[in-house]
């Protein structure tokens, strides 16, 4: 599982922040999306099917999904009370935010149906005859007051009491009225606190029911958001469950806005995965690291019920990812990073040997050691993962030798189809800008036998990193 | 007594120079007298904190008695302390230490404690639900002295309650009333507002802005003759110093704070700044309708109680405010 470093690192903290709940329920839902297991494959295509509905609903009746998303910004969270009505009487304000409550089902269950969108094991049902319990005069009226027609003792007091207040008002009050008054106060509690009690047990047998209903209005709220998300986004619902993935034309929106914000734009990444090693490789700063970024985040969306972005996705049902790279939290205190990376690696090897799919993604394994050994571990990793029958190894790396063994071969672009001569002569005043401009962030498949390009010299070059620099280096390597 | 002074004002907050100065007094009669003349009134308060340590001063506190129909907006953990029936009209999920502010109507006559949120926003948004659920007059039960003066952006006009707690010296007692009373009744300038820059002082010459966080860059346009002097934030006895230390420069010029709760400064330092500048105004203001006083201290050192509404008339007519006072026992 990616922990929440890894989630914010890919992106996907920056997916949920824009999936927009309305709900205290929903929002809960959101914080902490549910990652569907593998025994949880039917869940998982209901709550595609229930957004793609939802989606349609959209578009095709957005006023009565205006409506709907009106009814549901208000709701409240009421399962505290719900919670304690198990155990006591609820206060006269606990009491009002349950009728709330349910008279926000009775509006919300009819305009759901009213939105056409046929939704699977999503319910909101109103419950009228518990209505009825707290508002036994049919009034309509949202507040919660102890109606008289519950109890004659209580009409009786209070018609007491309005005579006392009444002579009160009308000669000023003598002690004797003002004991009398205080009396009746005090009795009246006394009589509203049972009438209460008689309530809340009546109350009772519809916990289950409300409980269900907010479990449910979270749900649906979070499907409705996150089918916004993907209209507002032009994502996709993926395709899972098959074997081996097909992605074509994957973003990450996080990192779509930043480049945009400086006037660039996300290259997108197609992948094609089978069981064993893929490998990436190219040039510095050609993307290998956003590539694997942006496979993570739509493979955690896909599992998790959202729509991703990509032209098209297909990918088996996975039951874990696992990320090695720069971003990997070091729980293990104590060791260097190269040793924490291997602790993290052996961890991986073991907890995944019983999966059915994993995905596993190094990001420059080894990448603290000497390039030889450091290449030997590589090789050794794309081997391993070749023999493993349950796992989808994407493996980017500097190092040779690797992408011989892999079962499919990605290469970044990089310079290689730059005009070189025109790039040499702009290195001379060198910025990430200028880097930028001639960098073909392009991924593409290339024959296993194609060793990783040795442009990391000119890539510096063009960065406009010292030329005091730069000249030795080409001291050293004449 | 006071429901002719309310003309014009919807929005009302009594706010007392101390504790046991009689608020609780003035806001039951302000109550009876408007519910008499058939108006539906909404009450709260701008936060409860420290009125417990009347349990401490063990002074009899007496609480605030309504009569049927008026909406209450209080803790939750407060309307166990009144005894009215209580119909529930909102939750407003804002949180107090003693529980969510929760808004209720009187379905009998008895009495309610008041308790509200303490942050300006919420106080609004409060008062608007009040007005909004129909109530004709809203009544805010205000705290002490100085943290009431931040009250003009949430009512139109307030009561200042007085009392012999205050101090057992009665011309202290007058002249600090006087004093908080003359912050309260400042002119109000609206249009400064439109100078005003983000730095601490804003002269204004010719109609013109010049800014600047330290007054001596602004002695040029000072000399030229500023009409305005605005500034952002707080005035404390150390801006009195700087502004005395440009002294005569500021003969014809007008001094602007934001609000009077921004007015920080002793009272000896203000009336040096009024003696040598143009006075005193404040962008944000509200109205003064009256001053009451008790003479009756809880501590047991009372007041003579003709004496004590002289005194503070005469505190009052020399800080040059005009406005009724009257014995709380009176109204």
């Amino acid at each position: 599982m990616l922990d929440r470093n890894q989630l914010s690192s890919i992106g996907f903290s920056w997916v949920t922040e824009n999936t927009e709940v309305l709900t205290p329920y929903g929002a809960e839902l959101i914080r902490r999306p549910h990652y569907y297991s593998a025994e949880e494959t039917e869940l998982l295509e209901r709550e595609q099917k229930n957004v793609r509905a939802l989606c349609s609903a959209l578009l095709e009746r957005p006023e009565e999904m205006n409506v709907l998303m009106r009814l549901l910004m208000p709701i409240k969270d009421i399962r505290r009370s719900i919670g304690a009505l198990a155990e006591r009487t609820l206060s006269e304000v606990e009491l009002f935010e349950v009728k709330r409550f349910l008279m926000e089902l009775e509006l919300i269950a009819p305009q759901l149906a009213k939105t056409g969108a046929e939704l699977a094991g999503l319910e909101i049902t109103a419950l009228p005859r518990a209505l009825g319990i707290l508002d036994p005069d049919s009034a309509g009226s949202p507040s919660f007051y102890v109606s008289d027609r519950l109890s004659p003792k209580l009409a009786g007091i209070r018609a007491a009491r309005r005579r006392v207040d009444d002579e009160i008002k009308r000669t000023g009050g003598s002690e004797e009225l003002r004991i009398e008054r205080t009396r009746l106060a005090a009795e009246e509690e006394e009589e509203n606190a049972l009438v209460r009690a008689q309530m809340c047990e009546k109350l009772r047998a519809w916990r289950e029911s409300m409980q269900l209903n907010a479990e449910h209005i979270g749900r649906l709220d979070l499907a409705v958001a996150k089918a916004r998300l993907m209209l507002k986004t032009g994502a996709a619902m993926p395709k899972v469950g098959g074997e081996g993935f097909a992605l074509r034309g994957m973003y990450n929106p996080r990192f779509a806005e930043s480049l945009s914000e400086k006037g660039r734009s996300f290259v997108p990444v197609s992948l094609k995965l089978m069981k064993g090693s893929v490998v990436i490789t190219g040039a510095n700063m050609g993307g290998k690291s956003v590539a694997i970024k942006t496979l993570a985040l739509n493979v955690q969306l896909a599992m998790c019920g959202f729509p991703v972005f990509a032209e098209e996705a297909e990918l088996p049902f996975v039951e874990d990812i696992y990320l090695l790279s720069e971003d990997r939290e070091d729980t293990e205190s104590g060791l260097s990073s190269f040793g924490g990376e291997m602790k993290a690696f052996d961890d991986m090897l073991k907890n995944t040997a019983k999966s059915r799919n994993v995905l596993v993604l190094l990001d420059e394994f080894a990448r603290g050691t000497n390039p030889n050994e450091g290449a030997a571990l590589v090789a050794a990793a794309a081997k391993l993962f070749n023999k493993r029958e349950n796992v989808y190894a994407v493996i980017a790396t500097h190092f040779d030798g690797v992408a011989k063994l892999a079962r499919l071969h990605y290469q970044v672009a990089g310079l290689r189809n730059a005009d070189q001569e025109r790039l040499r002569l702009e290195m001379k005043n060198g910025s990430p800008d200028t880097l930028a401009k001639y960098m073909d962030y392009g991924l593409y498949p290339v024959s296993p036998s194609e060793e990783p390009p040795r442009d990391a010299v000119t890539i510096i070059k063009a960065l406009g990193v010292s030329g005091e620099f730069t000249e030795l280096i080409d001291i050293i390597n004449d | 007594m006071f429901y002719e002074l309310l003309k014009d004002i919807k929005t009302l907050s009594v706010i007392g120079m101390c504790k046991n100065a009689g608020k609780t007094t003035v806001l039951n009669t302000l109550i009876s007298e408007c519910e008499a003349a058939g108006e539906i009134l909404g009450l709260t308060s701008i936060g409860r904190d420290g009125e417990r340590s009347d349990l401490v001063t063990n002074t009899h506190k007496p609480e605030i008695f309504v009569g049927r129909g008026a909406v209450i907006a209080t803790a939750e953990g407060l309307l166990k302390e009144g005894d009215v029936s209580r119909e529930i009209l909102d939750a407003t999920g804002i949180p107090t230490p003693m529980g969510e502010i929760v808004i209720v109507r009187a379905a009998s006559s008895g009495f309610v404690q008041l308790g509200g949120a303490s942050i300006t926003e919420q106080q609004k948004l409060i008062r608007d639900k009040l007005i909004d659920l129909g109530c004709t007059r809203v009544f805010i039960d205000g705290a002490i002295s100085r943290k009431s003066l931040g009250t003009p952006a949430l009512c139109d006009g307030v009561i200042l309650s007085s009392g012999a707690s205050y101090d057992p010296d009665i011309s202290l007692t007058a002249e600090d009333t006087a004093f908080i009373a003359k912050l309260f009744s400042l002119p109000v300038d609206r249009k400064a507002a439109e100078h005003m820059g983000l730095a601490r002082y804003t002269a204004v010459h010719e109609g013109e802005a010049h800014t600047a966080d330290d007054i001596n860059a602004l002695v040029p346009v000072l000399k030229a003759g500023a009409e305005l002097m605005i500034m952002r934030g707080a005035v404390t006895d150390s801006t009195a110093a700087a502004l005395t230390a440009v002294g005569k420069l500021l003969r014809n010029t007008l001094l602007v704070a934001e609000d009077a709760s921004r007015l920080l400064l002793k009272a000896a330092n203000y009336e040096k700044l009024m003696r040598f500048t143009r006075g005193f105004e404040v962008m944000k203001g509200t109205k003064l309708i009256a001053v009451t006083v008790n003479p009756f201290s809880a501590y047991g050192l009372h007041y003579d109680k003709k004496e004590f509404g002289d005194r503070v008339r005469e505190a009052l007519e020399r800080a040059r405010v005009t406005v009724p006072v009257m014995d709380v026992k009176d109204a």
